[in-house]
């Protein structure tokens, strides 16, 4: 029969256990080798510059870490009170020891500072030909509008959630916000940015090879702070500007008044969908992501679901309730008016 | 231990979490949850902290049941009340709510507030003087009202102050003034803590008196800044007044709209249905030009957009109601475009 202090041995014996495989599983999970937002696997040449000051300054750290735990360690096994008579011998201070534990700090900082300082300049560096394409943040999506080649002040086309960028080339990416402060972070391109309402903070982008990187909004800015996430997608030369010609031709039309598609846009123009979305020619609402191309896109809602016809048709009957704090409302769409906007959604290449 | 202090924190934990509740039942407001819950959060925490720091209620002066002692009331000129700050910060508060009214409103009601203070103040002091006021009384007013409510409150009060006079003061002047200004204060305040902190015998007296010469200073600044206005941020060509449209029982109020072209207009829209709408305009073959934010009533909302098409006619409408809400947009040429 177990007494009650070895219950208590026992149960202190198994929270320490418990901690010990949480804190291990933790710690284990920044060995996956596939994680697809890595900021330390750098695949342009701004993630790598950043990388570059990185890598120094951890193994300084971890050099100065080591160093001070283990001489804390030491003094604290090797002094340690053996009886209550005995004291520590006294003494007043070592001025070599002070003055050397003054100056290694210093020198040392010093020495983080130097390339520290001179990384920030040429992160500030913008290449005066680079195409700059406006990311705007929505409380939770990701806008991106692209310059008109010829007058660049002007918007050509816009999209969401998925940025294309072509392969190699720098671009630099103008961010702002529309309602709250978020944070543009593509960790395997680039470092964070802020987008702040009113102000447009400029960061460049590019990456080494094609391939789809995986991004986030890393400010906390409410309820779905979490699914506000983005894809960037680099493209070869061709196959950018294959993309860039689809989005800005115009949406192709519902074929016939009679198809299930007409319907749809019949619904899209009737149920309050066009005071919120763009689609070239039919409507012109701002509040939601533009939807004039819409089925070109792999993901939706932020990035977070496939924009497959089951997903959207779960999202059109309870957007709230498939995304916390989702500005679109339910509408109360009956299931035909659902399919019928898939649909149409469908014909939106 | 779980103290008095400790008590008080974690009953506020649960108040905000039924008040959390309550809001999430309510409203369908999830922005209201997360920060009562999270207020919760701060005060059971505070109150753990306060119940794991070890500070232990004051032993009471004497045995429970116990007859209290005499308390020896003191007579002649020692006796005499010392002065009383409170009637200042009366005729301060009296000020700021004279400043207020020809200011404006917001410091009228700092006046009042600062005024229900120095009332509290100074009867709390006249009740201090009074012979039953006893130590026993003091602690327990210290451990229940002071420590838990009165002190964040203060620091929460002074900090506001502080922001609100500085960000006055930053507004008002031209922005490389303002620029100037914040960084020597910024280096005054550095500069004033590296003084104070060298002067560890510095007497409380003095202490009280500068911290309060720059609380009001600061105030002083502040409130004379709101009063010039602030600098003129950015200046944009505007139109006319606003043109109202009211939406109610699924119709607008007005059946035509008109603007003047590249004009920035302000179309106040006021939505009285509890259900969405909103104002968009297209021409009479459905090409869209612009789509006001939908609201759901009872709001209103200021769109301000500037209608560059050519002058004509086109057609305004509610998208949730594209048939039954519909009206004229009349688009006028800019004087002296030479338009038609």
């Amino acid at each position: 029969m177990t007494t009650p202090h070895q219950r208590k041995r026992r149960g202190t014996r198994l929270a320490r256990c418990l901690a010990l495989t949480g804190f291990g599983a933790i710690a284990l999970t920044g060995c996956v080798s596939n994680a697809s937002q890595s900021a330390l696997k750098p695949h342009g040449s701004i993630a790598r510059l950043q990388n570059s000051l990185f890598v120094p300054v951890f193994w300084i750290a971890v050099v100065v870490f080591c160093l001070v735990a283990g001489l804390v360690s030491f003094c604290i096994i090797r002094f340690r009170a053996r009886s209550d008579d005995e004291a520590p011998r006294q003494i007043h201070g070592n001025t070599r020891a002070e003055i050397a534990w003054t100056i290694a700090p210093a020198v040392l900082l010093a020495s983080i500072a130097v390339p520290t300082v001179k990384f920030v300049f040429d992160l500030n560096k913008f290449p005066s030909n680079a195409m700059t394409i406006t990311v705007t943040g929505h409380r939770w999506w990701w806008q991106m509008d692209y310059p008109s080649p010829t007058d660049p002040t002007k918007v050509d086309f816009s999209t969401a959630s998925e940025l294309h960028i072509p392969v190699k080339q720098p671009v630099v990416i103008s961010l702002t916000s529309v309602d709250v402060i978020h944070n543009f972070w593509v960790p395997e391109l680039a470092g964070k940015l802020y987008a702040i309402p009113g102000r447009h903070n400029k960061m460049v982008l590019e990456a080494d090879s094609a391939g789809t990187y995986y991004g986030q909004c890393a400010e906390f800015c409410g309820t779905s702070h979490a699914n506000m996430r983005l894809r960037v997608i680099a493209q070869n030369s061709a196959d950018y500007q294959a993309w860039v010609s689809a989005q800005e031709s115009s949406p192709v039309q519902p074929p016939s008044t009679t198809s299930l598609a007409a319907t749809g846009f019949q619904v899209f123009n009737t149920v309050g969908c066009a005071g919120c979305h763009a689609v070239t020619g039919v409507s012109a609402g701002i509040v939601g992501p533009n939807l004039s191309h819409f089925k070109s896109r792999s993901v939706f809602a932020g990035a977070i679901f496939a924009n497959t016809d089951p997903n959207l048709r779960l999202w059109l009957a309870n957007p709230p309730a498939q995304k916390p704090g989702s500005v679109m409302p339910n509408l109360g769409l009956s299931s035909d008016q659902i399919n019928a906007l898939v649909a149409y959604l469908d014909t939106l290449q | 231990m779980i103290n008095t202090a400790a008590k008080i924190e974690l009953g506020l934990a649960a108040a905000a979490l039924i008040m959390a509740i309550g809001v999430a039942v309510a409203f369908d407001d999830p922005g209201g949850f997360v920060l009562l819950f999270g207020v919760c959060i701060a005060m059971a925490l505070c109150g753990l902290a306060l119940a794991g720091s070890g500070f232990t209620d004051r032993a009471p002066r004497y045995p429970a049941g116990a007859e209290p002692p005499i308390q020896m009331v003191s007579a002649g000129r020692a006796g005499t009340p010392k002065a009383s700050p409170w009637p200042l910060a009366g005729a301060l508060a009296l000020g700021l709510v004279g400043l207020g009214v020809a200011v404006g409103h917001a410091l009228v009601i700092v006046g009042v507030i600062c005024g229900i203070l120095a009332a509290a103040g100074w009867l709390s002091q006249a009740w201090q003087e009074d012979p039953t006021f006893t130590a026993s009384e003091r602690s327990r007013i210290s451990e229940r009202l002071l420590s838990p409510v009165g002190l964040p409150l203060m620091a929460l009060s002074l900090i506001a102050i502080i922001v609100i006079s500085v960000s006055r003061v930053l507004l008002a002047l031209p922005r490389t003034g303002s620029i100037v200004v914040a960084f020597v204060l910024a280096v005054g305040v550095l500069i004033a803590f590296f003084a104070l902190s060298t002067r560890p015998n510095l007497a409380r007296r003095s202490l009280v008196f500068l911290s309060g010469f720059a609380v009001v200073a600061i105030v002083s600044a502040g409130s004379v800044s709101a009063a010039n206005g602030y600098r003129t941020f950015e200046h944009h060509e505007t139109g006319p007044g606003p043109i109202t449209v009211v939406a109610h029982n699924i119709s607008f109020s007005r059946k035509t709209i008109t603007v003047v072209a590249g004009q920035d207009t302000t179309i106040t829209f006021d939505n009285l249905d509890p259900i969405y709408h909103n104002v968009a305009v297209y021409s009479s073959s459905g090409q869209p030009f612009w789509a006001g934010e939908p609201i759901k009533g009872h709001r209103k909302i200021n769109y301000l957009h500037s209608f560059n098409m050519a002058p004509g006619t086109y057609t305004f409408r509610c998208d949730f109601h594209p048939t039954s809400m519909v009206g004229t947009f009349v688009v006028q040429a800019a004087p002296g475009s030479g338009a038609p």
